[in-house]
């Protein structure tokens, strides 16, 4: 039957494809990583070029996810539930990050916030008058800045729809009986969107943690303003056997965290789905 | 008057929804708001609600002017077209909402809740979420949440739209026999005219935004007072020259003409005993069975008509010649409407039942 030989040579083609593209590679970095045994895969994770790496990393997700979690919530509510001029190209301009690539959104940040550019010689000034020393380019808040701009997309991206489906029904049945903002949100809305919300913001953690090309701009010192991609990617650079072992061992730190987010996702996309 | 909207003019941009609208309801009244979609319906009623402003005119309810007034403070209860159900609360929750906004003690929430759950017939229903009802125990959940707060007036958007047509009518009655229990002044949206004849005290015509009628069941349907009234109401066919219609010769003015399917009837060849001189002749062009009787369309004089015929009487055949009595129709002049008998039935002695 030409039907059954369609399905099992599409179903080959996707297989033999995620095979070769994605569990291959994920493997070997696992093997490679224990290469010179379990001693040194716990040396080349303790080292303080390592541990500085995972807490700036760590600490750029978490504050990127809070900040995205609430600016989406935000600007969901706003283009879901009120009428306003140049809603759709706030709807547009939300998706750049999408588009554009990381590594020019770093450079961008670089021309804003750097010692010449618009925004960083107002900072400038503020630190001559305050008699501090705010750096933002090739410091942490230029880190973060950047992963905060390569994933806020993601909470808006995945809250607008179910609002959209929702409707404003059952907001404004709450307001007919008198229920203020705080209360319709908290009993009505955020039930409503609370998978969606936390699948977004799953999404938004798992791009948070791997961010490589607009940090990599913002970012110069090592030990210092590295977060983990980045500092696999020296230690590979440095090109000495034990090193690239290394970088294979801080590579399977992150391939684990982002399989915990995978887990994560299934769950939060299971319960999306469910009908209720 | 309890509810009363004085002149009042809606706009949406360049859209004109509602066009000097005035009318008022009797206290205890259930209302009903008919029109064709986009006729201007929901927005008086969402603007009676306080979820959209007018314009200007003035709305009024029980006396005083609540333009101003918010929505939450008018005192009034709505049911949603979907219901609106808060569907991650249960049926307990959904009742209580209203009252516990209102700060009231827990004990008498409870004991309003279950009297309201009660009076819609739901007891036991308390703990389902509404994903776990059928459509009719929703409206009626939605029905029970818009009380229980002791509202003034109770507004209903299509109540029955979401429901399929065998609930429909058993909800239509007890919707009505609950209003009128509770007393509640009620006004309706609905686009069914067999609804709003049903269940409604009093219609409400609306159409392009301005009022056409208001009056009783009775009245819209025997006198119309405007030619979208007359086009609207029943099954009706319009007719360009009635008065090549015998019997209607000697109109003056408009010709333009409507008939419903009540305003005739058909006998088969020789089965006519009275007013044959005021009958015509007409060609069966199709005949739909419609269970309790059988919809018939015939031509008479070059005029597509609509009849109705009993299913048990002797069987009609497409292309059967026929004599079809015509006793009166609306004739449409301007934007007026009259009714008119058939004069050539007038001479005879015979009065017709």
């Amino acid at each position: 039957m030409k039907h059954s030989k369609t399905k099992i040579l599409l179903v080959s083609i996707s297989v033999v494809f995620v095979v070769v593209m994605l569990i291959v590679p994920l493997i070997s970095v696992l093997i490679n990583s224990l290469a010179e045994g379990w001693d040194f895969y716990v040396k080349a994770l303790t080292t303080p070029y390592v541990l500085s790496a995972l807490r700036l990393t760590l600490i750029a997700t978490v504050i990127a996810v809070a900040v995205n979690t609430v600016f989406g919530l935000c600007a969901a509510w706003a283009i879901s539930k009120f009428d306003f001029r140049g809603k759709h190209l706030l709807t547009t301009l939300i998706d750049i990050p999408f588009s554009v690539s990381p590594v020019i959104a770093g450079l961008a940040f670089i021309m804003t916030f750097g010692r010449m550019g618009w925004i960083g010689q107002w900072i400038e000034v503020l630190n001559d008058y305050l008699g501090t020393d705010i750096q933002i380019v090739f410091a942490v808040p230029g880190v973060i800045l950047a992963t905060i701009f390569v994933t806020f997309p993601f909470v808006f991206r995945e809250v607008i729809p179910v609002l959209h489906t929702q409707g404003r029904d059952e907001e404004e049945a709450a307001a007919l009986m008198g229920a203020k903002g705080r209360t319709i949100f908290f009993r009505i809305t955020l039930p409503q969107i609370k998978w969606a919300l936390l699948y977004g913001i799953v999404l938004c953690t798992a791009r948070a943690l791997g961010e490589f090309g607009a940090v990599s701009a913002m970012s110069k010192l090592r030990g210092e303003t590295f977060t983990l991609p980045l500092e696999i990617d020296a230690l590979y650079q440095s090109g000495s056997t034990d090193a690239i072992t290394a970088a294979f061992a801080v590579s399977s730190l992150l391939v684990l965290l982002a399989v915990g987010v995978l887990l994560l996702r299934v769950f939060f996309e299971a319960k999306l789905h469910k009908p209720s | 008057m309890y509810v009363e909207m004085k002149h009042i003019e809606k706009n949406y941009g360049s859209f004109h929804a509602s066009r000097d609208v005035s009318f008022g309801v009797d206290k205890g009244k259930l209302v009903a708001l008919l029109g064709p979609s986009g006729s201007g319906k929901t927005t008086i009623l969402r603007m009676l609600a306080g979820l959209e402003n007018p314009n200007s005119g003035d709305i009024v309810i029980d006396g005083k002017r609540v333009n101003d007034i918010p929505a939450a403070k008018r005192g009034i209860g709505f049911v949603f077209q979907n219901y609106a159900l808060f569907r991650y609360m249960t049926v307990f929750d959904n009742v209580a909402f209203g009252l516990t906004i209102q700060g009231m003690k827990k004990a008498d929430i409870r004991e309003r809740v279950l009297e309201m759950i009660d009076l819609v017939g739901l007891s036991g229903m308390e703990g389902r979420y509404p994903n776990q009802l059928s459509g009719g125990q929703r409206q009626r959940v939605a029905f029970a949440r818009a009380l229980a707060p002791h509202p003034q007036v109770l507004l209903l958007d299509e109540p029955f739209a979401a429901i399929d047509a065998k609930v429909r009518q058993e909800l239509r009655n007890w919707l009505k026999e609950t209003i009128h229990r509770v007393g509640i002044t009620s006004i309706f949206v609905t686009h069914d005219q067999d609804e709003a004849v049903e269940v409604a005290d009093e219609i409400i015509i609306t159409n392009h935004g301005r009022i056409e009628q208001v009056g009783t069941p009775l009245d819209i349907y025997s006198k119309p007072k405007t030619p979208f009234v007359a086009e609207f109401i029943g099954t009706p066919v319009v007719i360009e020259n009635c008065s090549v219609l015998t019997g209607f010769a000697d109109i003056d003015g408009p010709k333009r003409a409507i008939i419903r399917p009540e305003f005739l009837k058909i006998y088969k060849q020789g089965t006519m005993k009275r007013y044959a001189s005021a009958a015509e002749d007409g060609i069966v062009e199709a005949v739909v069975f419609r269970g309790s009787r059988l919809d018939v369309t015939l031509r008479v004089k070059d005029c597509l008509i609509h009849g109705e015929y009993a299913f048990d009487a002797p069987p009609l055949s497409v292309g059967e010649a026929v004599k079809v009595l015509i006793y009166r129709l609306h004739v449409l002049d301007g934007d007026k409407t009259y009714l008119r008998e058939n004069s050539a039935m007038m001479g005879s002695d015979v009065f017709y039942i």
